[in-house]
């Protein structure tokens, strides 16, 4: 596993900085901010990347963001150093709006003829990250991206095991990132979905989300594969779905149904039983609609055993990480599980009653998890949810 | 459990030569190519394989204030495809129904329309109602609200091997179970942005002495049992894939693609899913089997096996 994340960029630092309920929230200086209303986001720490990443100004920050992380997770995995090579190591890659600073420059010239080149399209190009990756892991197997607005990271970690499942790699690096930008900034603010508050999910007085920045990689490797070069197995990828609402673009399904489907098909995939979850880390982004929503899709799925559920929702501490976010918790989601404690809910003021499931507010608690579920949601109406065990002994 | 089989029973092409399986087959009989000078944009000294002659209201099922463009060609790919395939969308099973799709560069267009108000007026100018457009994924999930579509649901951003990437994991997800049938392909628009782009003094030639195209291409994949029970016309079968990254291994142009490219030109994050369509003319035309094969410039490769065998044995029990 890797993070590039406002509140650290190694998996360690990240996660203290989760479990302490550290905020990574501040002013944005990513971009020029002038004309905007909100300036306060998540921002990466550049001087806690790699030297040779931070300098390299020919790749676009995005990549250079998901090239950090996928290194930290390559080294992690003991991949490299392994006796047993995998067989076509794939990547499957997710954002929402790839080299959006190069991207700009290319809309820039299209409209007022300002300086470009043709470099700043292949930057913003998607596929552009995933050849950057690639390399740098030496990946020889399936390369793809995926764009599923915000359930992207969720998207790319059941994709990848996809291709793991039917055969088509024998391990993938499953990658989401995103950077800000001055573009995606103009569009998030138009949509009305960020605070000038903090950022409170399942609180009464919640007003919204703060976008952030980032990346997160997890390698996906066949269990038995993993096995037999003796890798430490994080946990076990068990069930992953991805659906569509197939309602409205931008406001949630009636009772969350479409959130509630994917989650119970993800449960489905290998037949897990509901009541064998104890956690949920949620998608929390602290709007007036996703919250309550989401409440209801988790009560569907889970029925009676919704109230012995402990969820999250580490959107308050480190923002939306747009097609980073669902990597990042699903990284969390297994942390939670390998050490026993579910990070906080920070920023908590007043219950509601419309979101009434065990939250951990402020404070992180510690419980024995052994199987947890990892749910997205994102503009457009698409959901993702991923379930990951404690892998058992052989 | 018998192994679950695929067949490609309806296939709806949006192309420079012809929109619609008999006007896209009738194009492809007579070899005739779709590149001409540009008259839909203004940019100069550009051939292009432009789709001049297209009315998106042709194709939807209740009226939209506005499409990307290239939302606009995946909404007609997909009205024909459903159509080609007999598809009665109100009774279908649609949680077992998938969508997959793939673009290179998406709503570039509308993105361009929108960042304009940020450049000239300044951020709080942004028009709201036009962001949710210039999204990766606005074409698909505008597809799944039109028809409905609550399954499966994958968007690949994956340039030139988009709709590739997009159709093999339609074949994964019916024969892994997850879906009884996928819509399944690709679309790419031109705009202006993209094509000021690529006149600019370090671009490369778009598509290795092949005008650059745009035009979308779905494909009904259904289970084979299924379609039988359906009692449709089954083009082919799509009998095995593959996905690597090998550089250098496969050319651009091998297989069914280098006419065809000449004809609708480099449609990149579609071309994969014309070319499944144009591979089904083949079969029709008594080819045993069709191989596609899709390069993305950066070194990703995609191959889908199509094979013609008619009538289709049912799927062996154990």
């Amino acid at each position: 596993m890797g993070v590039v994340s406002p509140v650290g960029c190694t998996v360690p630092e990240f996660w203290s900085a989760l479990c302490d309920g550290k905020s990574g929230i501040g002013d944005i200086t990513r971009f020029d901010t002038e004309g905007f209303t909100l300036t306060r986001a998540g921002q990466v720490d550049d001087t806690l990347l790699p030297d040779a990443l931070r300098s390299d100004e020919s790749m676009d920050i995005a990549t250079r963001f998901v090239l950090a992380a996928a290194e930290q997770a390559m080294a992690d995995s003991g991949l490299p150093a392994s006796n047993i090579a995998v067989t076509d190591l794939g990547v499957v890659l997710s954002t929402n709006f790839g080299g959006a600073a190069s991207g700009e420059r290319i809309l820039a010239h299209c409209h007022n003829n300002s300086s470009a080149a043709f470099s700043d399209l292949a930057e913003y190009s998607f596929q552009r990250a995933a050849d950057h990756v690639a390399a740098a892991c030496g990946a020889d197997g399936p390369r793809t991206v995926l764009s599923l607005s915000c359930s992207s990271g969720g998207g790319a970690v059941a994709h990848a095991a996809d291709l793991v499942r039917a055969g088509r790699a024998g391990a993938v690096v499953a990658a989401g990132y995103d950077s800000l930008s001055r573009l995606a900034w103009s569009g998030l603010s138009a949509l009305r979905t960020m605070t000038k508050d903090a950022v409170r999910p399942f609180d009464k007085n919640r007003s919204g989300t703060l976008f952030s920045e980032g990346a997160g990689v997890l390698v996906v490797e066949d269990m038995e594969h993993a096995r037999a070069r003796g890798a430490t197995i994080h946990a076990e990828l068990a069930g992953w779905a991805y659906n569509n609402n197939a309602h409205h673009m931008t406001a949630p399904a009636k009772e969350g149904a479409g959130s509630a489907a994917v989650m119970a098909a993800a449960l489905e995939l290998n037949d897990i039983a509901p009541d064998s979850i104890q956690h949920v880390n949620m998608h929390g982004t602290a709007t007036k609609h996703n919250d309550p929503t989401e409440t209801q899709a988790v009560k569907t799925v889970f029925g009676d055993h919704a109230t012995n559920l402990t969820i999250t929702s580490i959107k308050s501490m480190i923002g939306h990480m747009m097609g980073a976010a669902g990597t990042v918790e699903a990284i969390a989601t297994i942390l939670s599980i390998r050490d026993g404690v579910v990070p906080p809910t920070i920023n908590h003021q007043e219950s509601d009653p419309d979101c009434d499931l065990d939250c951990v507010f402020n404070t992180r608690r510690e419980t024995s998890i052994d199987a947890a579920v990892s749910n997205s949601a994102g503009i457009g109406g698409c959901n993702a949810a991923v379930v990951f065990r404690r892998a058992a002994d052989e | 459990m018998s192994e679950r089989r695929v067949a490609i029973t309806g296939a709806g092409p949006v192309s420079a030569i012809g929109t619609g399986r008999e006007m896209f087959f009738a194009a492809l009989a007579d070899g005739e190519s779709g590149v001409a000078p540009l008259t839909l944009f203004d940019v100069e000294g550009v051939t292009a394989a432009e789709i001049a002659d297209f009315n998106v209201e042709d194709y939807l099922e209740t009226p939209k204030t506005y499409l990307d463009r290239s939302s606009e060609f995946a909404f007609a790919a997909a009205s024909l495809a459903i159509e080609d395939a007999g598809l009665d969308v109100d009774n279908i099973d649609r949680p077992r129904t998938g969508l997959t799709l793939g673009s290179a560069y998406g709503s570039l267009g509308t993105m361009e329309l929108f960042f304009r108000d940020v450049l000239d007026k300044g951020p709080k100018f942004a028009k709201p109602f036009l962001f949710p457009h210039t999204y990766p994924n606005t074409a698909i999930s505008l597809l799944a609200i039109e028809y409905g579509l609550t399954g499966p649901h994958l968007n690949f951003a994956a340039g030139h091997v988009s709709a590739a990437n997009a159709v093999i994991a339609g074949y994964d997800m019916i024969r892994a179970g997850q879906a009884d049938m996928v819509l399944a392909g690709g679309y790419e628009s031109l705009s202006e942005a993209l094509l000021k782009a690529y006149t600019l003094a370090d671009a490369p030639d778009p598509g290795d002495g092949i005008a650059i195209g745009e035009g979308a291409g779905i494909v009904v994949l259904e289970e084979l049992e299924h379609a039988n029970a359906r009692e449709v016309h089954i083009y082919a079968e799509l009998a095995g894939a593959a996905l690597g990254s090998r550089a250098g291994e496969m050319k651009p142009g091998q297989a069914v693609t280098i006419d065809v490219r000449r004809m609708i030109g480099e449609t990149m994050g579609a071309g994969a899913a014309l070319h499944v369509i144009a591979a089904l003319k083949r079969i029709e035309d008594g080819a045993d089997s069709a191989l596609v094969k899709s390069l993305d410039p950066g070194g990703a490769t995609a191959a889908i096996l199509l094979r013609g065998q008619s009538p289709f044995p049912a799927s062996p029990t154990p």
